[in-house]
Order: C-alpha cells, then sequence, then structure tokens
C-alpha cells in the first residue's frame, strides 16, 4: 500500500495499522487452537459479550490518552482516576441515592477536575508530566481509599439502570450490541472529529510536534496541555461509570488498577509516537482493540487467575517487540508478504 | 516618492541582567526594500530582530508601525501586526502537512474552530503559487529540504498578510541552487510591497541582495549604507573594525619529522588511491569542490568509515586503524564539521569542557583538583577570547565561533599530535574566524601535524604550508605555499587528471 504524503489522516489503513489487526486476528487464532470449545455455538455469545463489554473501556480512556501522548505528555493517573470517580459516585449512588443521569455527569465532571489538577501542574507550572502523573496516580488511588474507607460498593447500592447500559441495546437479530459499546463508538467518532477538522486538534499535533514553534506561531500552548489533561481524566471518568455498569460493583483497590498500562500500550501500538506530533484515532481504536482482546481471551481461554497478570504484560510487550521490529523494517518484508496474502485471500 | 517605513525602531536600548547589548540603535525598513542587517556574532543583530519580533522588549526607545507607537508583548502581537520571523533553523512541525504548516495559529481562516480542508488546500495552494513554490500543499514536512520548510515559513507569513519579513540568517543551511531560489521569492516579495530584513555572514550574498545595509558592532550601529555605494571591504572594516588583511597572519614556523602519511588508501565509491603526508607542526590544506571526497579521507583517517584498502602510517609506522578509539590511541584527533558531535558536550559548562580531555592529569587519584582547573580555564580564557560570561556557562548557550574555540582549546591541551579539521570555520563569522585561525597557528607552534579540510580558499592559501586538491574521489594536485594561488587550486578542484607521483 503507498502511502502518499499528506494523506496521513484519511480514513484508509497504513502498514502499521494493518500489522494491528493481523495481530488482532492471531490472538483469537492463538484462542481456537489452544482451546477450540470457545467459539462453540453455545460458548459464543457470552465470549462476544465479555470482549464487547471490555474494549469501550480502554477506548474511551485510549482516546483522551492519545491526546496526551500526541502533546507529547503522558497520564500515568488515568487508572487511579478511574478509582477514584467510580468510588465518589458509587458513594453517592449509595448514600445520597442520586439518578443514573446525575451519577454520569458527576463522575465525568470529577474526571475533568482530576484531569485539570494534573494539566496545572504540567503546563502551567511546568513540571515535567511523567512526575506528576506518577505522583497523583499514587494520590488519587488512595483518596479513593479514603472516601470509601477502603470498602468495596455493591451492585445492590447503586442504581439498577446501570445494567441497562450493559443488558439493553440494539439488537441485530440475536445479536444485541449494549449502549456501552455505542457509547464507545460515539466518543470515537468525536475524537476522529476533533482531531481531523477542529483548530484544537490540529494545535495539539502542533504543540507535540515543536511546541516552541507553536508558541511563536500564536497557539496557547499551556493552554492546549491543560485541556487535554482535562479531557483525559473527563474520559476516566466517563470510563468510571462504565466500570460500574460492566462489573456490577466498584472496589477502591481493583477498579481502574493497571489500567494505564493497559492504556498507554494501546495508544503506542496504535502507531501514536512517544515523541509527539503523530498519531490517529483508528491506530489507537486498533490498539485498544487488540489489548482489550488479549485481556478477555486469557480469561476465557481459562489461564489461571495467578497466571493472567504475568501473561498480560509479558504478551503485551511481546506485541510492542513485534510492533518495533516491524517499525524498523526488520519485519517488514514478511508482515508485507502476509498482508499481501490476507488482501488476496479477503 | 515620499512613502512611510513599515517598521521605525527608535534609540532601542536593551539590557541584560545589566550588560547592555544594544546601545541607542535606530533601524527602519520601507515598503518593498531588503535591509540588511550585519554583524559579527554577538554584535546585537539578533536581539535587534528579537525586540522586532515581539521576543524581548526594548529596556528604552519605541518601535513605530505606520506612524503609531506599538508595543510587543510577544511573538503573537507581532505577528498579527504583520511581522513575520522566518528562523535560521525553521521554526515548522515536522508531523504535519505544508497546508497545516502554513495557517496554523492564523486565526483568520477557521474562525469557528472548525477546519475547511479544501479550502485550506486551495488557499495554500495560491500562496505557493504566488511565490512561485512548486510545494505539493499536502506533502508531511518530514524530510523535506531545509530551504523548502523556509518556504513553507515564507507562505505561512504570506498567510498572515505580513508587512515586514525578518529573515534570520537565512541562506547558513542553504546549497547555492536554493539561495537563487530564495533571492528569487526575496524579490517576488519585494514587489509585493513587503518590507524585509535580512540578517546575514555572507558578504557577497548581502551585496547581492540587499537594497541598504546596516551594520552594528558590539550593540552600536556603526553604518547604513545603500549596497549600490559600498565596497566589501568597507562593510568588514566597519564590522570588525579591522581590515581583511590583519585577519590571517601566517607565522613560519620550524617544520619537523613526519607524523602521518597515507599510501593509497581507496574506499570505493569514496576516495581512489589517496597518498598524502603531513610533518610536525605543518599546516596541510586540503582544497576541493564541495562532494570531492575529502571529509570522507578526513574520516577514513579517523576511522569513522575506515578505508577498504592502503596503509596509515604514524610516525613511520604502520598501523591499523579500525574506528576511532584506535585513531586516538594512535594520537589523531578528528574535529567534524559538525560541532555537536565532535566531541562537544554541550550540556556541560565551558571549563568542563575544555579540562574533560585531560581529567586523568587535573586529579590525583579520584578527586579533581578544581584550583588548577580554575587557573588553566583563566588561562585559555584571556588567550581564546572566549566571549562568555562566565567559565560556568554551558557550551550550547555559546555561538557557533566561540563554541569551535572551545573544541579547538581542548586539543590544545591534549595528546592528539594529528588534528584532522573539517571545515573549522564553517558558519562563524569574520571575527571569529580570525581567532581561530590564531588557534590553529598555536596548535602547530606546539608542534602538532594539522590536516585542514576547507571550502574556503582565502583560508587555504593564508594558512597552509601545502595544498593538496582532490577532485571527485582523487588527489589532482599538490602545491608549495609558495607555488599555490587561487587559479591553480580551482583548476585542480575541477580537472580530472590524476597528480602525477
Amino acid at each position: 500500500m503507498n502511502k502518499t504524503p499528506g494523506e496521513r489522516r484519511k480514513f484508509n489503513l497504513n502498514f502499521k495499522e494493518l500489522g494491528t489487526i493481523v495481530m488482532i486476528l492471531l490472538v483469537y487464532l492463538v484462542s481456537v487452537i489452544v482451546k477450540p470449545d470457545v467459539f462453540s455455538a453455545d460458548r459464543l455469545p457470552e465470549v462476544i459479550k465479555n470482549v464487547l463489554l471490555w474494549m469501550p473501556l480502554i477506548i474511551v480512556v485510549s482516546m483522551g490518552m492519545m491526546m496526551v501522548i500526541i502533546s507529547m505528555n503522558i497520564d500515568l493517573s488515568v487508572g487511579s482516576m478511574v478509582g477514584f470517580c467510580a468510588m465518589a459516585v458509587g458513594l453517592l449512588f449509595r448514600d445520597a441515592g442520586i439518578p443514573m443521569w446525575l451519577g454520569i455527569i458527576i463522575a465525568v465532571a470529577l474526571g475533568a477536575v482530576l484531569g485539570a489538577f494534573n494539566g496545572f501542574l504540567v503546563s502551567i507550572l511546568n513540571i515535567p508530566a511523567i512526575i506528576v502523573t506518577l505522583g497523583t496516580m499514587n494520590a488519587f488511588r488512595g483518596l479513593a481509599f479514603i472516601i470509601c474507607g477502603g470498602k468495596q460498593i455493591d451492585g445492590h447500592e447503586m442504581p439498577l439502570e446501570l445494567k441497562t447500559l450493559v443488558q439493553n441495546g440494539i439488537s441485530f437479530g440475536d445479536l444485541t450490541i449494549p449502549w456501552l459499546v455505542w457509547i464507545a463508538i460515539a466518543i470515537l467518532i468525536i475524537f476522529a472529529f476533533v482531531m481531523k477538522y477542529t483548530r484544537f486538534g490540529r494545535e495539539i499535533y502542533a504543540v507535540g510536534s515543536n511546541a516552541q514553534a507553536a508558541y511563536l506561531r500564536g497557539i496557547n500552548v499551556k493552554r492546549t496541555v491543560f485541556l487535554v489533561y482535562v479531557i483525559t481524566g473527563a474520559c476516566a471518568g466517563l470510563a468510571a461509570i462504565m466500570y460500574a455498569c460492566r462489573y456490577g460493583y466498584v472496589n477502591p483497590s481493583n477498579t481502574g488498577n493497571g489500567f494505564e498500562f493497559v492504556v498507554i500500550s494501546a495508544t503506542i501500538i496504535g502507531g501514536t509516537s512517544i515523541n509527539g506530533g503523530s498519531g490517529t484515532v483508528i491506530g489507537t481504536f486498533l490498539g485498544s482493540v487488540l489489548l482489550g482482546s488479549i485481556n478477555t481471551m486469557l480469561a476465557t481461554v481459562g489461564v489461571a487467575g495467578t497466571f493472567q497478570q504475568a501473561s498480560y504484560g509479558f504478551i503485551i510487550i511481546m506485541a510492542l517487540l513485534i510492533d518495533t521490529l516491524v517499525q524498523k523494517g526488520q519485519g517488514r518484508q514478511l508482515a508485507g508478504r502476509l498482508s499481501g496474502r490476507i488482501r488476496k485471500a479477503a | 516618492m515620499e512613502r512611510n517605513p513599515i517598521i521605525t525602531a527608535n534609540k532601542i536600548t536593551k539590557t541584560f541582567s545589566g550588560v547592555t547589548v544594544l546601545k541607542n540603535v535606530n533601524f527602519d525598513v520601507y515598503p518593498g526594500e531588503v535591509h540588511a542587517l550585519i554583524g559579527e556574532n554577538g554584535a546585537g543583530k539578533s536581539t535587534l530582530m528579537k525586540i522586532m519580533s515581539g521576543v524581548h522588549a526594548p529596556s528604552d526607545g519605541q518601535l513605530f508601525m505606520a506612524g503609531k507607537e506599538v508595543k510587543l508583548r510577544n511573538p503573537h502581537d507581532a505577528r498579527l501586526l504583520g511581522i513575520a520571523l522566518i528562523h535560521q533553523e525553521p521554526l515548522t512541525f515536522q508531523d504535519l502537512n505544508v497546508t497545516e504548516n502554513i495557517f496554523l495559529g492564523n486565526s483568520s481562516v477557521n474562525t469557528k474552530g472548525i477546519i475547511e480542508w479544501k479550502d485550506n488546500y486551495v488557499q495554500a495552494r495560491e500562496i505557493l503559487d504566488s511565490l512561485g513554490v512548486d510545494l505539493n500543499e499536502k506533502a508531511i514536512l518530514k524530510g523535506m529540504s531545509i530551504a523548502d520548510q523556509q518556504m513553507v515559513e515564507i507562505a505561512s507569513a504570506l498567510s498572515q498578510n505580513a508587512k515586514l519579513i525578518i529573515m534570520d540568517e537565512p541562506t547558513s543551511a542553504l546549497s547555492l541552487g536554493e539561495v537563487k531560489t530564495l533571492f528569487n521569492i526575496i524579490r517576488r516579495l519585494k514587489e509585493q510591497g513587503k518590507g524585509i530584513v535580512f540578517i546575514g555572514h555572507r558578504l557577497e550574498e548581502i551585496m547581492e541582495v540587499a537594497d541598504r545595509i546596516t551594520v552594528l558592532r558590539d550593540g552600536e550601529k556603526v553604518g547604513e549604507c545603500m549596497a549600490a555605494d559600498v565596497q566589501k571591504e568597507d562593510l568588514v572594516q566597519m564590522m570588525i573594525g579591522r581590515t581583511i588583511k590583519e585577519l590571517i597572519v601566517k607565522e613560519t614556523l620550524p617544520i619537523g619529522e613526519e607524523l602521518l602519511s597515507v599510501e593509497h588508501l581507496t574506499l570505493p565509491g569514496k576516495f581512489t588511491d589517496i597518498s598524502l603526508h603531513v610533518r610536525q607542526g605543518e599546516i596541510v590544506g586540503m582544497a576541493g569542490l564541495v562532494g570531492a571526497g575529502r571529509s570522507e579521507v578526513g574520516t577514513a583517517i579517523f576511522g569513522v568509515a575506515p578505508a577498504a584498502t592502503g596503509v596509515i602510517r604514524i610516525n613511520g609506522n604502520k598501523v591499523a586503524i579500525k574506528n576511532p578509539q584506535d585513531a586516538m590511541k594512535n594520537g589523531i584527533a578528528m574535529v567534524s564539521e559538525d560541532r555537536a558531535i565532535s566531541g562537544l558536550l554541550l550540556p556541560f559548562s565551558i571549563e568542563h569542557n575544555i579540562t574533560f580531555a585531560i581529567l586523568k592529569k587535573l586529579a590525583k587519584r579520584i578527586f579533581i583538583n578544581f584550583k588548577k582547573e580554575d587557573e588553566l580555564v583563566e588561562d585559555f580564557r584571556g588567550k581564546l577570547n572566549i566571549k562568555m560570561r562566565h567559565s560556568s556557562q554551558e557550551v550550547r548557550e555559546l555561538s557557533g565561533g566561540n563554541q569551535q574555540k572551545v573544541v579547538l582549546a581542548k586539543w590544545l591541551l591534549t595528546e592528539p599530535n594529528i588534528l584532522i579539521l573539517d571545515e573549522p570555520t564553517r558558519g562563524i563569522d569574520i571575527g571569529a574566524k580570525a581567532e581561530v585561525y590564531k588557534l590553529i597557528t598555536e596548535l602547530a607552534r606546539q608542534g602538532k601535524a594539522i590536516l585542514m579540510i576547507s571550502s574556503e580558499l582565502p583560508e587555504i592559501l593564508q594558512l597552509s604550508d601545502r595544498v593538496y586538491v582532490m577532485c571527485e574521489g582523487r588527489m589532482t594536485a599538490e602545491f608549495s605555499r609558495s607555488e599555490t594561488d587561487s587559479a591553480k587550486i580551482m583548476t585542480a578542484a575541477s580537472s580530472f587528471a590524476v597528480k602525477e607521483a
């Protein structure tokens, strides 16, 4: 596939994105080989549901992370923001009995406030992002424990409607696509539009590409970076509600734990440059699907709980390694031939 | 015709923490005029330019545009008023395409915050066409030449209706052909009634492109003249307060034993059958056109890209040099064209850069003798005339000329007996050049053998005891100091006759 210059952000798949698709297929192929009955008629609906319900969380937060990384920053605190927002809104559900719609608004707003705190430290006070968010990663997680007294909030203590977002949706014959998935799709479309068609989106690329030049062009670099963190926080807030819907409980130590690793990996595998300035929504989406698939399939094929975390970490590192090799061109020929065959077959 | 200047700088004074870098400077630019600003490094050119483009505020004095006083709080203010700065190293966005680079930060398009890609592409095309630039408006900047990126910056300035375009040494990274293209564009800009401030070092170019020339020296305006009624020599004298002949003083130094000799060195595709030798205290020039393979011979001797066949002898003994470490063990050092990679530790202080290579001498066991280090550096500071605030200043803050002095100073202290200098005065001003020449002479006086690769004929002619000329990877001539002149060198540099053995 020849990529003409300037066609970068068009909705066509480049070589790298094709590679991600191959890896996604590989995950399911390996799953079938290891455990053939995974895709048998009676288990299939459940597997599909697991995959569909885990993906939206990763996608939503990855979109924010993509913005942050394009602007040449990083946010390690997303997992803890998810955790804190989930606990805070869980408390409001339990003790104040607020309705679901208010809970969603509060979660998103709360996430935005936490993000603003990160953004203030990074952009206004000029503290390196990695230090700031490493600090807030611990601080927010700690706050999550403090506000709930370390206790989990169970499903029956929260509004029942939360379940409707998971169980109901738009049906296509036997297959129901839950509302949770539609929320993620809506977020994807909004981000795709913002990144390509708005001045704000373009300025994020500019800031990450060359901050000094951006400043001299009159772009408010500090404001751009600040807003990027606020948006990421809001995404984490939304993911907190999605977590409550998906699992039916929120827990100060589990909710959002390790999420930063998943989301950053998804973004990088999706082709966002850690050096800033480039990255696409479609690539990040594919990266999220890959990591979501790995995570879900590990449990589905029956990897014991104790082994799951270690396997997950190693598989992601392997995916990054393959990715880097492909980037360097070492695996390029092979992958090129492979993708050629796949397209022929398709 | 009575016209008003686009911008007038009136009695501008600027002090940085007590140091006055500009004193009462007046400067103005008329529509359709190229006003060149010249002076040595540190003369205040960049400070004046930064004041006119809103980067710095003047300590005293005013800026007027169209008769009204303006206060520029930041570069964006200046841009909105129609002042655009084109940087020496283009400040562009590598990951974005030409059109995005042109319109970024331009608030007159996309007013609603929504980008009209189609419109933008059309407008970008129009601007590029008005400049006569043949660039694809959809191409990503990554990988484009500096010249092309400059065009994009100029196009960006035009997209905001810039009235005044300030170009900071725009030709320093351009090839000859690219300079021509740039000058054509400057002519077009003049026709469109834009005012242009052109900052530069190369006087030939200044004479060609400028209408008016202002010379700064040590923060003061020492002259202003029309380009048509001035001679290059006068400009040089104004800039440095001395004449050019005084700049390069050749001393006759005793020449000793042969230190480095190279026989039949060949690296296919780069150079063929190169033989040369350099003696103690001798400065040997390597002349030729760019791409003749001179730098490749240098890097081959230094072990960066070793030759395939041939013999290198040090003090008459055959040595194998496979990498720079081997070369250094044998007492060879090289200062490459790119100072940043030729052994300068940019984030280190000046003193640490100078003494880095002799830490072993300065240290007793593990502790560094700071007093001794200070004395050494102080001694050098005087000798080198390095313009610095203090010796613990970071090297990356220094100008190119001063950086080069630090590089050479380092070798004065250290072991290498053989020095290969590749374009030692590239990109540095005349005053600093003179000091670099003094340093090279000083190195020769110490008995070092110096192989100087240079594309500047005056420096080859004035400084060398002997000259080799290369053309297309072959040695085409060797001249002694007495028999060399510029015509002979140029002939040899463009002829393919192999030097007779």
